[in-house]
């Protein structure tokens, strides 16, 4: 009797003991794609900082005198670069944060884009149409980007959530991701059809 | 009565027709050709191309998998979900998984005529030799020029020219695309080749005929070369039947070029 209770107890251990196993290797797999994403979503922004000097350095020649756009350009863009978003410390602030300095690149570069319309000579450019076409393949990217990374993070949000798996979530620490929100004008293109 | 039934009937094939033309066409609902024929590439479910060309576009894009290893969707239709062919191009490429999991050289291309929206997306591994300005530039050329023009076939099966030239050349030929006069002597000689071989492989099946007795592995009369090494038409038969393709797991990041005309 004693070593048939011995073995019930011994088998509900094991079973426990796979399932938090299977549990929690679940909940990093998902953890890993969604911090994955979030590289990608930074790395997409990174890029577009990187193209906005060729960008003003393509409207300055053609436009010295807009002083103002290119001085909002610079600004924008160091601040955006400042904020990194660490994936062990991702407040709704933070994210909130983020989006607001990347908000200020978008409109920056919406007005440096506007520039061209007073400039039919820039506007002809083979480079400033290049670079057109590259900054809205970049806007694009980043737009995949942020819905890959709010697609994950609904996926992992949904694992930590879900009974019995929010015990071991809770155990050992796995908590709720924050997504991108649709912010005003953090997440819409500038308009680049000039 | 009859007037009642003829009216019922009408009202039903228009409520179909008409569904039939509002269909948005999404990923979840653009059939995938290529699954169930290897050979074909191009998805039209609304009938928009002639076959004829159809079957000219997939020819270059077949040429493009097997000799430059990119697997390509060419999709026409007339409407897409919410006139969004950008959201329609990513989600075919990564439900799909167009190209190769390894190398992720995919390529959709969207053209929705009604919406007049395109979008050319290569995939992850793509977008180094197919960049956003080349994708602009095929699509300036060959798309919005020709659907301008009204002319479907030749957008889609010049853009597959384009891109096919691309990755066997290094250029897409685009400038001289439309009066080529390399591509003409080929045309020409091609087109003489195969009318030759059409009149010799007709020579050969009645002279089949007349043989009767033979095991119809006859000797030819050019020189007493087997049939089987020219490749007589009339012998092969069948009608050439492939199964089914597959994708590979490629993945779309949201690179390309698209717009409007």
């Amino acid at each position: 009797m004693k070593n048939k209770t011995l073995l019930i107890v011994i088998a509900i251990v094991v079973v426990v003991g796979l399932w938090a196993f299977s549990g929690y290797n679940g909940m990093v797999d998902k953890q890993e794609e969604a911090t994955t994403a979030l590289s990608n979503v930074e790395t997409q922004y990174q890029r577009r900082a990187d193209m906005m000097p060729q960008l003003a350095k393509i409207v300055k020649a053609y436009a010295k005198h807009e002083k103002e756009t290119f001085e909002a350009v610079t600004k924008a863009r160091n601040a955006a670069t400042q904020i990194h978003l660490d994936a062990d410390n991702l407040t709704p602030e933070k994210m909130k944060q983020f989006e607001a300095a990347q908000s200020q690149v978008s409109q920056a570069l919406s007005r440096l884009i506007a520039v061209a319309e007073a400039y039919p000579e820039l506007k002809a450019s083979e480079n400033f149409k290049a670079l057109q076409v590259q900054e809205e393949g970049t806007e694009n990217r980043i737009s995949e980007a942020r819905r890959k990374y709010n697609d994950a993070v609904q996926n992992y949000n949904q694992t930590v959530r879900h009974f019995p798996n929010s015990l071991l979530a809770g155990i050992f620490g796995f908590d709720k991701m924050t997504k991108f929100a649709a912010a005003e004008g953090a997440e819409k293109a500038p308009d680049l059809d000039i | 009565m009859n007037k009642i039934l003829f009216a019922f009937y009408t009202f039903l094939f228009s409520v179909f027709t008409l569904q039939v033309a509002a269909m948005d066409w999404d990923a979840d609902n653009i059939p995938m050709v290529h699954l169930q024929d290897a050979r074909r590439y191009v998805s039209d479910p609304d009938g928009i191309m002639s076959p004829a060309m159809r079957d000219s576009t997939d020819s270059y894009l077949r040429r493009l998998e097997k000799e430059a290893g990119i697997q390509t969707v060419f999709v026409i239709v007339s409407h897409v979900k919410n006139g969004d062919a950008f959201r329609v191009a990513e989600d075919i490429g990564n439900k799909y998984g167009v190209g190769d999991r390894k190398t992720r050289r995919g390529l959709v291309v969207v053209v929705a005529v009604d919406d007049k929206k395109y979008f050319i997306a290569p995939g992850n591994g793509l977008e180094g030799d197919l960049t956003d300005v080349d994708c602009d530039d095929i699509a300036q050329a060959c798309i919005v020029r020709n659907m301008r023009a009204g002319d479907v076939d030749e957008a889609m099966l010049s853009t597959a020219k384009a891109v096919y030239n691309k990755f066997k050349t290094g250029e897409t030929g685009i400038e001289g695309a439309s009066d080529d006069g390399a591509n003409d002597v080929v045309i020409v000689i091609l087109f003489l080749v195969v009318f030759f071989w059409i009149v010799w492989a007709k020579i050969n099946h009645d002279d089949d005929n007349h043989r009767g007795g033979n095991n119809g592995r006859g000797r030819d009369r050019f020189g007493g070369v087997p049939f089987i090494f020219w490749g007589n038409p009339g012998s092969t038969g069948g009608s050439g039947f492939s199964g089914g393709g597959s994708f590979g797991g490629g993945s779309f990041g949201g690179g390309g070029s698209g717009g409007g005309w």
